[in-house]
């Protein structure tokens, strides 16, 4: 975690954004204190963010929060390992959380709990008892080396496990970490069905009911483009497929080509039409990269 | 006065030794580390009441320090914005931030609420973005409404003595702000960045009081999203249509039929669109059948005419010859003799005589008969055509440099307009100050097209690619690989430049060595571009070695720290006293009281490597700077790093990176004068400031 407080320095620096710079205005022996404040008051502003329908939030040099208050606390604990001990392990917890490292946050936030002359003792049980399922959860395997039935089967079980804590924690800041976590295991399980789509019956259609039940299930998601631009992505493959199995120009249908390209085209353009996010010039490559191989196809056979 | 800078730098550097002014202060205040304590942890537990309480215990604690003649503590501003964040709604943390603002936080504290308002609260900086967006139209159309009036070039500047030398700018002035009032409701990037940040608030926090205004908003700028949308789309159907593109009209035909309300906007390109693929229907329909009626001949020559066809289909050029030579020597008036020489004219193509097959084609192209229209047809295509192409693309490309450099980039309505009010005012008289000042004008035009190619490249590189791409090995190829490597410099491509004239056949050592010093220099370029990039670094010291551009890698790259390394300058150090502190770098504050006798560090500060600190010290003699080092254990090291990085995060953090682009008053003055020697000669205009657009993402509302 240290690399990430190094890159913003090194950026800042290679980017000439470093000046002499200005320090707080704290008093002497008062500034560790201050150095403190100044990592916890951007971290307890996002503790409530929505990490599922909005973006990870960034400090005002455009990097990753949490990871930077991460990096930050435990520079500060070097510097001052025997002081406001819970409050750091506390909130590198709550970080650790954030960012989907529950194991690590469970175990910071038991050491805060054994240290009962603490303030954040008893929070620190509670929120260790929620990341400890969350990360129970977290460790089922996905599957990684197996036959494509074998991984099916792993990552159902850990939607499974997944859906009970998205339903347990349904009212709670913490029910978008989950969803977090269940979106990333569908997009999974669909890009297998995706990828295998060959292999399975009607693999077509149902490669393209996954992907379609994704965007639909997270509509509300952050994610939500990337889930349509993938969606493209199938309708073009299956244009492309077309123009394999039907290369021989007495075979080739115009119409049936334009039809399944204009539908990936309509789907990119979605996205590169999309204002503010992230994944629009991706959107706009793509809308035209495909059109130009559309009208590459279409000359040849005319 | 330094002396005094100097006492205080040593009382904040040595926060543990208790013989110092400051320390003494601290030691009389015991209870702020329990208030902070208190603060912080409310503030995980998402008690605003603890924090407020230790909120004000500190300001009690400042408040008694003022009356004893102490600096204020300086840690309840970082409270207040901790107690900030902890607010349950968005009014209320809006109202918490102001309020931090309005105390003259310090810079850290200040920057990182700033960032909260601007960043996080997206309705009002929905808000800015709007009223900066009014402002940037208004001021548009205000400054070019003047700019035509405020031009002073040649004659114009004798507008004092005749008036009706301004009516040309007059009616330029009047014609661009009906332009521009015509276009003022278009829908901006801002807006649309604006729409996002509303909708994005309301799913955010939709109990915001604000929350129907900026309903209201969000409702005005979508309607007007939509429509532009649609508008978009109908003009890609129509621009395509316009190019002949017929898939690409037919798919914003249908895109645009799918947006809401705009089925009635698309209508008329929808039919345009439909007539114009019945047409190339029509038209590829037709070109399936022959274009004359087949008229076969009859005896013999009908048996010498079927010879001759069945010779052409087999492709044999012997064959075809044979039968070609039979049938023009039996049948020299047949009205069939122009596809006997077509045939002779395939069958010297295929012999790859391709000169000989020109000849017999140009023999016939003339001829109103189908094997004319064929052999015309032939001629045209690129096998037959060469390098003229190549040549006629490069006639044009010198052509448009010339036309840049003796009359600009075109004659516009514009300049139209100023020619006829000088010569309606002056007559011929004009001509004269017209030449004089246009000389002004010329001259910066061939500056520039010296420096760089005004006119395009691409149709040049076009047509050499293609011939190329035919004729690889051809007798010409070495000439077009030099005429396309002299394209591409001009382009700008000098890979592509160095490419082609490495195929070349008898290529110039020295023009290849001049190629590659413009490609480093382009990577280096690059590399700076991409914040010093080291793999790029290293790619122009090792490819191109001998070039200007290695040098001065090869010293970013031997000045680039080292992993593990962290420099830190003295000016630094000297705004972060904390630094020199026993849990950050553990320097004797003397290093920075400006005595040299006593050791200075210099410029460059101090470097924390991992097994030492390494300090860069003043001459005391007047030389060059010298080094000491200081061996850091792993634990010193860590603390050091961490001191260092945390200092070096709060510079950059406090840094205003556009700091340097403004003057110290010119935030305060909202109107610029603008001079400029153009392509028109010289210009000078005062106009408002516009509000410069610093979103980070303004390419996601393009």
């Amino acid at each position: 975690m240290r690399t990430m407080l190094s890159l913003v320095v090194a950026a800042a620096a290679l980017l000439g954004a470093v000046g002499t710079g200005r320090a707080g205005d704290a008093t002497g022996a008062f500034a560790p204190y201050e150095d403190l404040l100044e990592v916890l008051a951007p971290l307890t502003w996002h503790l409530g963010d929505d990490l599922y329908r909005f973006p990870p939030p960034h400090d005002p040099t455009g990097h990753d929060l949490f990871q930077l208050t991460l990096a930050r606390l435990e520079g500060w604990e070097k510097r001052y390992p025997s002081i406001f001990r819970d409050v750091t392990t506390f909130s590198r917890a709550e970080a650790y959380e954030r960012i989907g490292e529950y194991q690590k946050a469970t175990d910071a936030y038991r050491q805060v709990a054994d240290s009962t002359d603490s303030p954040l003792a008893g929070a620190a049980r509670r929120h260790a008892s929620r990341t400890a399922t969350f990360a129970a959860a977290a460790a089922l395997p996905e599957g990684d080396d197996g036959e494509l039935d074998a991984r099916l089967q792993a990552l159902r079980k850990k939607l499974d496990a997944w859906g009970k804590i998205v339903e347990q924690q349904a009212g709670t800041p913490y029910q978008s970490m989950a969803l977090v976590e269940e979106e990333r295991l569908e997009r999974l399980t669909s890009g297998l069905v995706v990828d295998h789509r060959q292999l399975l019956d009607k693999g077509n259609q149902t490669a393209e009911r996954a992907l379609r039940f994704l965007i639909q299930k997270h509509a509300e998601s952050k994610n939500l483009p990337e889930h349509v631009l993938r969606l493209g992505d199938l309708y073009a493959d299956l244009a492309r497929e077309y123009l394999r199995t039907h290369e021989r120009p007495l075979v080739f249908k115009e119409d049936e080509f334009l039809a399944r390209a204009d539908r990936a085209l309509d789907v990119y353009r979605k996205v590169a039409t999309w204002d503010g996010v992230r994944e629009k010039p991706e959107g706009q490559g793509r809308f035209t990269a495909f059109e130009a191989y559309k009208a590459n196809v279409l000359a040849r056979y005319r | 006065m330094r002396r005094l800078a100097f006492l205080a730098l040593v009382a904040l550097a040595s926060p543990a030794r208790a013989d110092s002014l400051l320390d003494d202060s601290t030691r009389t205040d015991p209870e702020l580390p329990a208030l902070v304590h208190r603060a912080t942890t409310a503030a995980l537990l998402g008690e605003v009441g603890g924090i407020d309480d230790a909120a004000a215990a500190l300001r009690a604690i400042d408040e008694a320090r003022r009356d004893r003649g102490l600096a204020k503590a300086g840690v309840t501003d970082d409270v207040e914005l901790l107690a900030a964040a902890c607010r349950p709604t968005r009014d209320a943390r809006r109202d918490a931030l102001h309020a931090v603002l309005d105390d003259h936080p310090d810079p850290i504290v200040e920057r990182t609420a700033r960032h909260a308002l601007e960043q996080e609260d997206d309705a009002a900086a929905a808000d800015r973005l709007l009223s900066d967006d009014r402002h940037n139209r208004r001021a548009t159309v205000v400054n070019d409404a003047v700019r035509p009036l405020g031009v002073f070039s040649g004659a114009a500047l004798l507008a004092v003595a005749n008036p009706f030398l301004i009516a040309g700018s007059a009616l330029d002035s009047l014609l661009t702000t009906a332009v521009n009032l015509y276009h003022y409701n278009e829908l901006s990037p801002r807006e649309r960045e604006a729409l996002v940040r509303y909708r994005r608030q309301l799913a955010r926090d939709p109990n915001t009081t604000d929350a129907a205004d900026i309903v209201d908003a969000a409702r005005e700028i979508n309607a007007r999203h939509v429509a532009t949308l649609c508008k978009d789309t109908v003009t890609l159907a129509t621009k395509a249509l316009a190019d002949g593109d017929l898939d690409r009209a037919r798919f914003y035909v249908d895109s645009a039929g799918r947006l809401p309300g705009c089925e009635d906007r698309v209508a008329t390109t929808r039919e345009r669109v439909a007539a114009a693929l019945a047409a190339r229907e029509a038209r590829a329909e037709a070109a399936r059948w022959p274009a004359d009626d087949l008229e076969l001949p009859s005896g013999d020559e009908h048996d010498d005419y079927a010879a001759l066809v069945s010779a052409t289909a087999l492709g044999d050029p012997a064959g075809i010859m044979a039968a070609a030579q039979r049938f023009t020597q039996r049948h020299p008036d047949s009205d069939n003799s122009d596809g006997a020489t077509l045939a002779v004219a395939v069958a010297r193509d295929l012999a790859g005589h391709r000169g000989d097959a020109a000849d017999a084609l140009h023999a016939i192209a003339r001829d109103k008969s189908g094997p004319g229209r064929v052999a015309a047809a032939m001629l045209e295509s690129p096998r037959y055509h060469r390098l003229d192409a190549l040549a006629a693309a490069e006639r044009r490309h010198s052509r448009d440099v010339a036309q840049y450099v003796l009359v600009g980039g075109g004659v516009d309505g514009r300049t139209a307009l100023y020619t006829a009010a000088q010569f309606g005012a002056q007559g011929m008289q004009a001509a004269e100050s017209f030449g004089v000042f246009n000389v002004l004008g010329m001259v910066s035009r061939a500056w520039n097209a010296w420096r760089k190619d005004p006119a395009s490249n691409q149709a040049i590189i076009d047509e050499g690619e293609q011939y190329l791409a035919n004729e690889p090995e051809g007798v010409e190829a070495s000439d077009v690989h030099e005429r396309l490597a002299t394209a591409y410099e001009r382009a700008g491509a000098y890979d592509r430049a160095l490419l082609h004239y490495r195929a070349v056949d008898a290529p110039d050592p020295k023009r290849i060595e001049k190629l590659e010093g413009k490609i480093a220099d382009q990577l280096l370029e690059n590399a700076h571009k991409a914040g010093e990039e080291p793999a790029l670094l290293a790619a122009i010291v090792h490819y191109y070695p001998t070039s200007d551009a290695a040098e001065k890698a090869e010293k970013l790259l031997k000045d680039m720290p080292r992993t593990g390394t962290l420099p830190v300058a003295r000016d630094v150090l000297v705004a972060h006293p904390s630094l020199l502190g026993p849990s950050a770098l553990d320097l004797d504050p003397i290093l920075l009281d400006g005595r040299t006798d006593n050791g200075e560090l210099a410029d460059a500060g101090v470097t924390v490597t991992p097994d030492a600190l390494v300090l860069t010290l003043r001459n005391p003699d007047g030389g060059d700077d010298r080094t000491e080092r200081r061996p850091l254990t792993s634990e010193k090291y860590d603390r050091a790093r961490a001191a260092a990085e945390d200092a070096l995060y709060a510079a950059a953090l406090t840094t205003d990176p556009d700091a340097k682009e403004f003057g110290r008053f010119e935030r305060y003055i909202p109107l610029f004068i603008a001079g400029s020697l153009g392509d028109g000669g010289v210009s000078v205009a005062p106009g408002i400031k516009l509000r410069r657009d610093t979103s980070p993402d303004r390419p996601l509302y393009e």
